[in-house]
């Protein structure tokens, strides 16, 4: 699972590697979280690693930005909150794909 | 008090504006979003937008048109009294798809975004409330 992540980092560039490393982490500290947590704490991940949290989100950023200046090497989660892995956005569908699935557009009102 | 806007676009859309603070504290910037009262992200934008506002990182979410950015974000709707962070996620295929209905799209709210308020339309106009909490 690792190497997996870490072949799939070095695809992306520098930018999203690094957001990469912090969303795989998340993911993997999920349910640890989400146990440790109170619902609703902002949790702040640096490097794949939870290095601060707080009740509200200014705090932590605060804390996060003298602990990382990189913005894209640190991530902010709430714990308790479903995210969502995968999406299907219908609003994004091509002519093709609309077509495919029967629709020419979605909450169109017919004036 | 509510913001009420008239269906625009082709084909016609709900949309409401909203104003976003610009994480370099150099201003705000006001967007006009279609109300997408089925999409699953709070917010879509392009991706150089959300760089613009971006306070912190959020997550990834991989979706049918490629890995959505996410991002914590100030979102506002002055006339209502509404000011909250949220995840914003850069997608610009939907904001290609939303500026195909009209130039002046730039991205869509959805469901996580329009619960917070209570919403609805008629024939001509899609409306949006809000209640401030006193908790």
């Amino acid at each position: 699972m690792r190497t997996y992540a870490k072949k799939t980092a070095k695809k992306l560039n520098p930018r999203l590697s690094a957001r990469y490393v912090n969303n795989r982490a998340f993911w993997r500290l999920k349910p640890y979280i989400d146990k440790t947590y109170p619902p609703g704490q902002y949790i702040g991940l640096v490097d794949g690693k939870i290095v601060a949290d707080a009740s509200d989100f200014d705090t932590l950023h605060i804390k996060l930005k003298s602990i990382e200046q990189r913005i894209d090497h640190r991530m902010v989660v709430q714990a308790g909150v479903n995210y969502l892995k995968k999406a299907v956005d219908l609003l994004a569908g091509s002519e093709k794909w609309n077509k495919k699935i029967g629709i020419r557009a979605i909450h169109s009102v017919r004036g | 008090m509510e913001q009420k806007n008239r269906y625009k676009g082709d084909p016609l859309r709900s949309w409401i504006t909203v104003v976003f603070e610009k994480a370099d504290g150099t201003g705000k910037i006001a967007k006009q979003l279609i109300a997408d009262t089925g999409g699953v992200a709070a917010i879509r934008i392009t991706r150089s937008l959300l760089h613009r506002i971006e306070f912190e990182p959020a997550d990834l979410q991989k979706t049918n048109f490629g890995l959505a950015e996410g991002s914590w974000v100030w979102v506002e709707i002055p006339e209502l009294g509404f000011r909250k962070q949220m995840v914003a996620y850069g997608l610009d295929r939907v904001v290609a798809a939303a500026k195909a209905s009209h130039p002046d799209f730039e991205g869509s709210v959805g469901l996580p975004f329009l619960r917070e308020f209570e919403y609805g339309g008629d024939e001509k106009e899609f409306w949006l409330r809000y209640e401030q909490s006193t908790a």
